[in-house]
């Protein structure tokens, strides 16, 4: 597929990275902001301005099957892609950065429309969104909805006394409608057996109903310090991403504190926001401790500087001792790096729209619907043919990373057991690692390697 | 400033209100008292001539200046107030004590320098009496609701968003309707109220009619010298039922302390948005603490049905600024007279006649002082004070503020001023708290049955000019005193240089 990029910084070559592998990808950026990076990319490089149309004519737009806009301002990108389009352009996407998660669903569907603009892509909103999914979990490190929300995913840290710890899994089970399809043991991963025996500190990520869920929360993974925690928390950065994590966690009856170094941008979300606003430096120990931040069971950093938010985050996990701690970090690089130093989430609206829209791209192709551990595992969404013989699940031995995390049979969702059968027509959702993808794919959907 | 101007718009108002000289002549005619119909036909001519001079030259369409626009409102009340005395002056009183009771009337103060010698005075005067104080009444709210939001005095133009919400293009149009609106109002209420007394409650028909004037305005003249306490004589007035007619009176000055644009929506069909108004809130809720404050102390134990009724009447009276009395408060213990002091301080809602810096405004300096308060613990947060979900801008919030504070300065400086000049502490603070506020009555000898009369000269103009000045906020006042107003003063603009 043709795809034409139009940009004006890195998140551009990253798309187009992210692209060139399967796709034709051009690029039209202004010679100032030319990366280094942009000299290593398998793609054409056409210098001018997105909202150019000449620039756009020279990158051949009329070809392209499709014209991803991600410059910084809203409006040019929707400028651009209302260009392209005349051009002849055959899909449009936009990115919007400044439009927050207030924005409604059918608000940005009427703006696409009204403008022929064929996807509009909110980083702010989904990063939001995702962000205040994993918070509302208590302890979650990452939370995935799938199938309009009747299939969630979680990953979370296993603390001390914790009653999974208490006995291999074959002795103590898991609870009903969850399966539990990965853990991880310091750098390791595996897939959990019955001969599992869980430590404190180790991670386990389960697939399930939000029924089933809860009760592994509740029951298997409580203990006496998650129980005590309070839904206080603490949100650093009240921009576009900050104000709306801040109005979701309100919504939810969360005791909330903002924090913003602006005066300004202080005033109008403290207008909109019944919580408590303060006016100071995220790093300011002082603020930190006259607020007590310390007692806050979450803090959120998400200002739009991530060697900030990195530093308020290690403040707030070393020196506060705040338990949980979710901090954005736009560069990819970072991301990894904020992990290792331990910083328990971390999250990227740049890479969570990146994501979004490599996938969309993909959509037609492929059946990968989600990237965890920041891309080393995926979930995929896998159709069985429908002529196949029905085979229990305990009697297929998967010879790589993969396990079933639910089956769809018309319309219900199956959290399966050992004695759950795979039948023809079922849709499967399959968790495996990223090398395995092709092997998992060639198992369930025809039984064979 | 350009004094022409000021002086000549005041002159055509002057000349549009002498019409208001004719009905009490015309009952003075009926009564037989041609010399009294005579001497108001003489002082409405004078307001008219005096009117029609000042107000000769035309004024061409010139915008005024805030000054100008101040100094028009502020000269309108003191030239209304002194033609209104010459009535008075003819039946004998000294002109300070004239100006006093025109000024008490058109202000809607209610404080009376009456004395034994004129209870017994003509009707007519009495009709006169109780008529300064219903357009004193209607002239306030214009300029509450009209006037002072749209120059922004006071933080004003935060408390009527809703009367206005009507979509309209110009201001014009918006500003009649709302006026004509308020008008309807006033009127109808002040007739129903005069109705219901004759009918329901058996008040003679001449009374009926003086105390719907004044309850509307939330005056609190009444042509009996011992107010509405004065009826229950079952002897004198034997087919008045108290009980009917305190609860009625009760009612309507409850009604005349709220809001009229607001009182509007009520009538016309959303009465809970009268309920759901935060400012209505506060002012029923301060009514009923106060009410309940006084029941209890009178009655030492589970008050009677007779006590609630007296202490509700006393508190609506009081917190409404209207100053009727149904019994004579100053007997009562002193915890009693403490929670009408706090309903005098509460004071009614913007949008009525009542004096006072008015509920909202007390409202708004409690989520003021409340933000301050959790500003000590709290240094750096940035709150902001709401009214009705809205942000407050820090702006309004200070005039507000100031409004309260001028109100307060206002009260310990006419109550030291008066006990300076001889008053005894109690009625000295009273009568300034009485008059600044546009209450009526105070404490001591000022109370409900007593009188303003007994101070000197020096006093009782103290005490206009408080009641002037309680009238118009004290702020507009204080800003016609500015210097950068006095040293502008000139007969007329400079000439145009083209």
């Amino acid at each position: 597929m043709k795809i034409l990029i139009g940009g004006e910084d890195e998140i551009a070559f990253r798309l187009a990275e992210a692209l060139m592998v399967d796709h034709e990808v051009t690029v039209v950026f202004p010679e100032e902001a030319k990366d280094p990076k942009a000299d290593r990319l398998d793609a054409e490089l056409v210098m001018g301005d997105l909202t150019s149309a000449e620039s756009l004519q020279e990158a051949n737009a009329a070809r392209a099957e499709l014209f991803i806009a991600c410059a910084a301002e809203d409006e040019r990108n929707l400028v651009a892609c209302v260009t392209a389009k005349r051009l002849g352009a055959r899909r449009t996407t936009s990115f919007l950065f400044r439009r927050g998660a207030r924005t409604s669903e059918k608000d940005v569907r009427a703006l696409g429309a009204s403008l022929g603009i064929d996807s509009l892509v909110l980083p702010a909103q989904r990063l939001a969104r995702e962000i205040l999914r994993i918070v509302a979990v208590p302890g979650a490190l990452e939370v995935e909805a799938f199938e309009g929300g009747r299939v969630r995913l979680v990953r979370r840290a296993i603390e001390e006394g914790a009653f999974i710890t208490s006995g291999p899994l074959k002795d103590i089970g898991v609870p009903k409608g969850v399966v539990l399809v990965m853990a991880r043991r310091g750098e390791e991963t595996f897939i959990p057996s019955g001969r599992a025996h869980f430590q404190p500190g180790d991670q386990i990520t389960a697939m399930g109903t939000l029924a089933g869920i809860n009760r592994l929360l509740h029951r298997y993974l409580k203990t006496g310090a998650s129980s005590r925690q309070s839904r206080r928390a603490t949100v650093v950065g009240g921009g576009v991403v900050g104000f709306a994590v801040a109005k979701g966690l309100e919504e939810a009856g969360w005791d909330l504190k903002v924090i913003d170094s602006n005066r300004k941008r202080c005033e109008e979300i403290s207008a909109k926001l019944q919580s408590m606003v303060l006016y100071g430096d995220g790093t300011d120990l002082d603020l930190l401790e006259e607020e007590h931040i310390a007692e806050t069971s979450v803090l959120v950093a998400v200002t739009s500087n991530d060697e900030k938010n990195l530093l308020i985050s290690l403040i707030a996990k070393q020196h506060l001792g705040v338990p949980r701690i979710v901090t954005r970090a736009d560069n990819p690089v970072n991301e990894r790096l904020f992990e290792k130093v331990g910083i328990d989430v971390v999250r990227s609206a740049r890479g969570a729209a990146i994501n979004s829209v490599v996938r969309n791209v993909a959509a037609a192709h492929t059946d990968l619907i989600a990237e965890l551990e920041h891309g080393d595992v995926v979930v995929l969404r896998l159709e069985v043919p429908a002529h196949r013989e029905p085979k229990p699940l305990h009697e297929m031995h998967a010879p790589v990373f993969a396990i079933v995390g639910s089956i769809l049979r018309e319309g219900q969702v199956i959290i399966p057991q050992g004695d759950d059968e795979i039948r023809g027509g079922d849709r499967l959702l399959v968790f495996c690692s990223r090398e395995d993808e092709d092997k998992a794919r060639r198992f369930f959907q025809r039984f064979e390697l | 400033m350009r004094l022409a101007l000021v002086l000549g718009l005041v002159g055509r108002l002057l000349r549009a209100f002498s019409p208001a000289f004719l009905p009490p002549a015309v009952l003075a005619l009926v009564d037989g008292a041609n010399r009294m119909a005579l001497e108001f036909l003489a002082a409405g001519l004078a307001a008219f001539a005096f009117g029609t001079l000042m107000g000769r030259r035309r004024i061409k369409a010139v915008s005024f200046r805030r000054s100008e626009a101040l100094a028009v409102v502020a000269c309108t009340w003191l030239v209304v107030a002194s033609f209104a005395a010459i009535p008075y002056a003819f039946v004998g009183l000294s002109p300070v004590d004239a100006l006093f009771e025109s000024m008490s009337g058109f202000t809607t103060t209610g404080a009376t320098i009456f004395t034994e010698q004129h209870w017994g005075l003509d009707r007519a005067l009495f009709l006169w009496r109780a008529m300064t104080q219903w357009f004193g009444g209607v002239g306030v709210i214009a300029l509450f609701i009209v006037v002072l939001p749209h120059l922004g005095v006071g933080g004003r133009q935060l408390f009527f968003a809703e009367a206005s919400s009507a979509p309209s293009e110009s201001i014009a149009p918006k500003i009649q309707g709302v006026a004509t609106r308020i008008w309807i109002l006033y009127v109808f209420l002040t007739v129903l109220q005069a109705s219901l007394l004759y009918l329901m409650a058996g008040m003679p028909f001449f009374d009926s009619a003086c105390h719907a004037l004044t309850t509307m305005p939330a005056g609190g003249f009444s042509p009996n010298s011992a107010s509405i306490a004065g009826y229950a004589d079952a002897a004198a007035f034997p087919g008045y039922d108290p009980a009917v007619g305190e609860w009625i009176i009760t009612v309507f000055m409850l009604l005349s302390g709220m809001s009229f644009p607001l009182l509007w929506l009520g009538f016309t069909g959303r009465p809970w948005k009268v309920l759901q108004d935060g400012e209505v809130r506060f002012y029923l809720i301060a009514t009923a603490l106060g009410a309940a404050g006084v029941a209890l102390t009178l009655a030492q134990g589970m008050p009677q049905m007779a006590g609630v009724r007296t202490a509700l009447f006393q508190c609506a009276s009081l917190i409404s600024s209207t100053g009727y009395a149904s019994t004579d408060y100053n007997l009562w213990a002193d915890g009693a007279r403490a929670m009408l002091v706090f309903v005098m301080l509460v004071g009614g809602c913007a949008g009525s006649a009542a004096g006072g810096a008015k509920s909202i405004r007390h409202l708004v300096s409690l989520k003021f002082l409340y933000r301050e308060i959790t500003r000590v613990l709290h240094p750096r947060a940035v709150i902001p004070v709401r009214h009705k979900g809205a942000v407050i801008p820090e702006t309004i919030l200070r005039a507000v503020l100031t409004v309260v504070a001028l109100y307060l300065v206002g009260y310990l400086v006419f109550g030291t001023l008066l006990v300076l000049l001889g008053a005894d502490l109690v009625t000295g603070f009273s009568a300034a708290l009485a008059c600044l506020g546009n209450i009526g009555p105070g404490f001591g000898p000022t109370g409900p049955m007593g009188t303003f009369g007994g101070f000197d000269s020096a006093s009782k103009l103290i005490l206009v000019v408080a009641m002037w000045c309680g009238r118009l906020e004290v702020v507009t006042v204080l800003a016609l005193l500015h210097p950068d107003v006095l040293r502008k003063l000139r007969w007329r603009g400079q000439a145009n240089p083209l």
